[in-house]
This record gives C-alpha cells, sequence and structure tokens, in this order.
C-alpha cells in the first residue's frame, strides 16, 4: 500500500471520535425497539436514517481504504463488551464493513455515490440486533412453546419471524442508508460546505 | 430491551470506571467469560442450568461490588419468567404474541448483560487496552476505540448544550433533528482537529512499541472464574 493511504494518527482520531457518534446513533434506535416488536425488526432502519450524517463526515475527511472496516470493528466490539446484544451483532458489523470497502475500493474513495452506496451495506450491521430472531429461530420457539401458548399465538410469530420478513428488513435497510446519505449532502451542502469544513 | 437497564442506571458511559480500584479480575477472564455466557445463553434448553448460571453470576456480581445492578437484573429475570409462565398463557392474544418473543429475547441476554455490566462499571479503559496489546490488536484499532469511548461523555456534554440553545431559540418538530446534528458535527470536527495536533505532539506516530506503567496478571481466581465457566458450557452440550 502506499504511504500516503495508511491511515495516520489524525485519521484514526477523525475516525475515533465520527464512530462515537454513529455508535450513540444506532444505540438510540435500538432501544426505540424495545417499544414493539416491529419496530425491533425495523430498527437498522431507523439507525440508517440517524447514523449517515456522521458516517459521511467521516468518509469525506478520510479518502482511505479500511477506515469503514475500522468503525465496524470498533462499533462492533463496543456493543460486545457492553453484553447487550448477542454475538450476531459484532459478526454483523464486520461482515458489513467487509462487504462496504470491498465496494469503496471498487467504485473509488472520492466519489459520493460511492460512499453512499458504501453506507447502506455498512447499514446491515445493525441487522444483528433482530438477527437471532432468525438465527436462533428454533431455540426461541422451542421456549416460547414452554410456556404453553396456544398453537394458534405462536403461527402468528412465526409469521413475523419468516424468512420473507428478514429479506424485507435486509432491502429496507440498505434503501434507507442510501437515502440517509442522500440527506447528509443535503446537510453538507447547506451548511458544512458554507462553514468549509467537509 | 435490556439496553434500558443501564441507560435508567445512567452507567451508559465507561468513564464512570473507578479508576485506581482493583478491578475484580483480570479483564482477559471477563473477556472469555462474556463468550462463554453468549454461548449458553443461546444453546441452552434446560432451566436448571439457566437458573445456575443467573445464580453464580449474581455471586460475581455481589462480589464486584455491582450489587445494585445485581438485584436489578434478577429482579428482571424473575419478572420475565413470571410474565412467560402466569401472565402470557393466560392473557389476550393480542398482548402475549407482540411480547412473548421480546421477553425470550431479553431472558437469553441478561446473562451477558451481567458480565457486561461488570466489565463497563469495573474494569478501566487503561486495562482493557492493556489486554488488547497483550492479544496484539492492531494500535490502530486499540488508538480508535480509545478516542470513541473517551468520546461519549463529550457528546453528552455537548447535546445538553445543545438542548438549552434550542430550547431559547424556541425550535420544535422535524427542525430539531436538523438543528441539533449539525452543530453536535461541527464541534466533532473541530475536536479531531484539535486532538490530532495534541496527540501528534504526543508522539501517537512513533511506531516504537507502546509500553504500560501496570501489569495484568491470571490470578487463582481468574482460573477458577474461567473453570466454573468451562463446567457451564460442558454441561449445556451435554444436557
Amino acid at each position: 500500500m502506499e504511504k500516503s493511504k495508511r491511515l495516520k494518527g489524525k485519521d484514526q482520531i477523525t475516525i475515533g471520535i465520527f464512530t462515537a457518534i454513529y455508535f450513540v446513533a444506532s444505540l438510540a434506535s435500538n432501544i426505540s425497539g424495545g417499544l414493539h416488536p416491529i419496530i425491533w425488526i425495523m430498527s437498522p432502519v431507523l439507525a440508517a436514517l440517524l447514523g449517515a450524517t456522521p458516517f459521511m463526515i467521516m468518509v469525506t475527511k478520510i479518502k482511505k481504504p479500511f477506515a469503514v472496516l475500522m468503525m465496524g470493528i470498533v462499533v462492533g466490539f463496543i456493543y460486545f463488551i457492553m453484553g447487550q446484544f448477542p454475538i450476531t451483532m459484532p459478526i454483523a458489523f464486520v461482515v458489513g464493513a467487509i462487504i462496504a470497502e470491498i465496494v469503496r475500493s471498487i467504485t473509488g474513495y472520492n466519489k459520493f455515490w460511492s460512499n453512499a452506496l458504501g453506507y447502506s451495506f455498512f447499514c446491515l450491521g445493525m441487522t444483528g440486533s433482530p438477527l437471532p430472531i432468525w438465527v436462533y429461530r428454533e431455540s426461541f420457539f422451542t421456549q416460547i412453546k414452554e410456556f404453553g401458548m396456544p398453537e394458534g399465538y405462536i403461527k402468528g410469530l412465526e409469521q413475523l419471524a419468516s424468512p420473507s420478513m428478514l429479506f424485507i428488513m435486509v432491502i429496507l435497510t440498505l434503501i434507507a442508508g442510501f437515502l440517509g446519505a442522500l440527506i447528509a449532502k443535503k446537510l453538507f451542502n447547506k451548511h458544512f460546505a458554507k462553514a468549509g469544513v467537509v | 430491551m435490556g439496553i434500558r437497564a443501564n441507560i435508567m442506571l445512567g452507567r451508559a458511559n465507561f468513564l464512570e470506571n473507578t479508576r485506581g480500584e482493583k478491578a475484580p479480575a483480570d479483564p482477559r477472564t471477563m473477556i472469555i467469560l462474556l463468550f462463554m455466557v453468549n454461548i449458553i445463553a443461546f444453546s441452552d434448553k434446560s432451566i436448571f442450568i439457566e437458573l445456575i448460571t443467573i445464580a453464580l453470576l449474581f455471586s460475581l456480581l455481589v462480589y464486584s461490588r455491582c450489587t445494585r445492578i445485581g438485584f436489578i437484573l434478577i429482579g428482571m429475570f424473575a419478572s420475565i419468567i413470571f410474565l412467560q409462565y402466569y401472565v402470557f398463557p393466560n392473557s389476550l392474544p393480542v398482548f402475549a404474541t407482540i411480547f412473548s418473543m421480546l421477553s425470550v429475547y431479553i431472558r437469553k441476554i441478561i446473562p451477558s448483560l451481567m458480565v457486561g455490566s461488570i466489565i463497563i462499571k469495573r474494569i478501566p479503559m487503561s486495562y482493557l487496552i492493556l489486554v488488547f496489546r497483550k492479544w496484539r490488536v492492531p494500535e490502530r484499532i486499540i488508538t480508535i476505540l480509545s478516542v470513541t469511548i473517551r468520546y461519549f461523555p463529550a457528546i453528552r456534554e455537548e447535546s445538553t448544550h445543545i438542548k438549552d440553545a434550542m430550547k431559547l431559540r424556541g425550535i420544535k418538530g422535524f427542525a430539531k433533528i436538523e438543528a441539533y446534528t449539525v452543530p453536535l458535527m461541527l464541534s466533532a470536527i473541530n475536536t479531531a482537529e484539535e486532538l490530532s495536533a495534541a496527540a501528534v505532539t504526543r508522539g501517537i506516530e512513533n511506531p516504537i512499541k507502546k509500553t504500560s506503567s501496570f501489569d495484568i496478571q491470571f490470578s487463582i481466581k481468574d482460573y477458577v472464574f474461567i473453570a466454573a465457566g468451562i463446567l457451564l458450557v460442558i454441561s449445556t452440550i451435554l444436557v
């Protein structure tokens, strides 16, 4: 790798700060998932919209490879160490960040479109929060049956946890990521470009 | 979701670690335990092992002087069990369908929540950094992680200022999101500039291996904790 493409001390600090802001945004959408299971399943979508601005500023400031991967690893690790989320969370974040890095390396680090596309894949990391519904599907349902719930309820639940629901969640998250990046661009043009910071 | 408990306790940030006080165990032990607890929770099928795990973790919480959180989490666990076995089967279908899934999830993450609270409350960040160095985690990731964790209190402070300013100006509705994001980002950009200048002056880009002023070592209690964890994992797999 060329020397100028390496992440220097300044880049590391910038990544660290915007990772913190992204983390707070994603945590907020995660907490709101406690209100209702549907909101829980859709919390990655909300996170994709809220977290776009810090992410987009980060990638505009640091046009280098691996910046996004670092962000994904750190966010996933903090979720893991807090103990509030199962192991699916860090795995999903790392996988999402790797896909985002691949997309960025193919389409280029300078363009808005490539970063926006990268962001929508990065957002898949947040799907790690409701992912246990599908990954541990059997374990979930054996436990629920243990409570002595009638068959009808379990059928309703199985619909909620169907593979098509997973598909909808992933697609909506990708779309919301791109939309979030567009909103972030609007904010850039309105505020940050004038201030000359981005 | 489980995370609410921590928010309610106001312990969502990592800086409230007790510096200088002795950590309850080696940080490595706690991270290994966190992995084990995850395995137990998501492969567990007998309530007996679940109860033993919860009881052992509760005593670990008490040992780590996190008694209050321990009682809150035990209370959460007990009320979820009560809901699942007595309230849901006898309640309105709508209510039961909606919350049974979430309750199973929370019940499964309570053990890791217990270990996580100990790490967040009782293991100082500098100890964790030392662990990562020992595990040969790339120095870049360590720097980013420590900046991230130390920036959380700054976000909190900044957001109270922004909220006050919004109240003064009477900003309402959707404009709030914009009025909230922009100053937060601008201050973050400035902080990044200032912090990097300071860090570069202090030699963050020095390629020499970094040292620490203290050392961590496994003691007998660490081996005891890990042995107990291994026993539980094996019994979960066998049952």
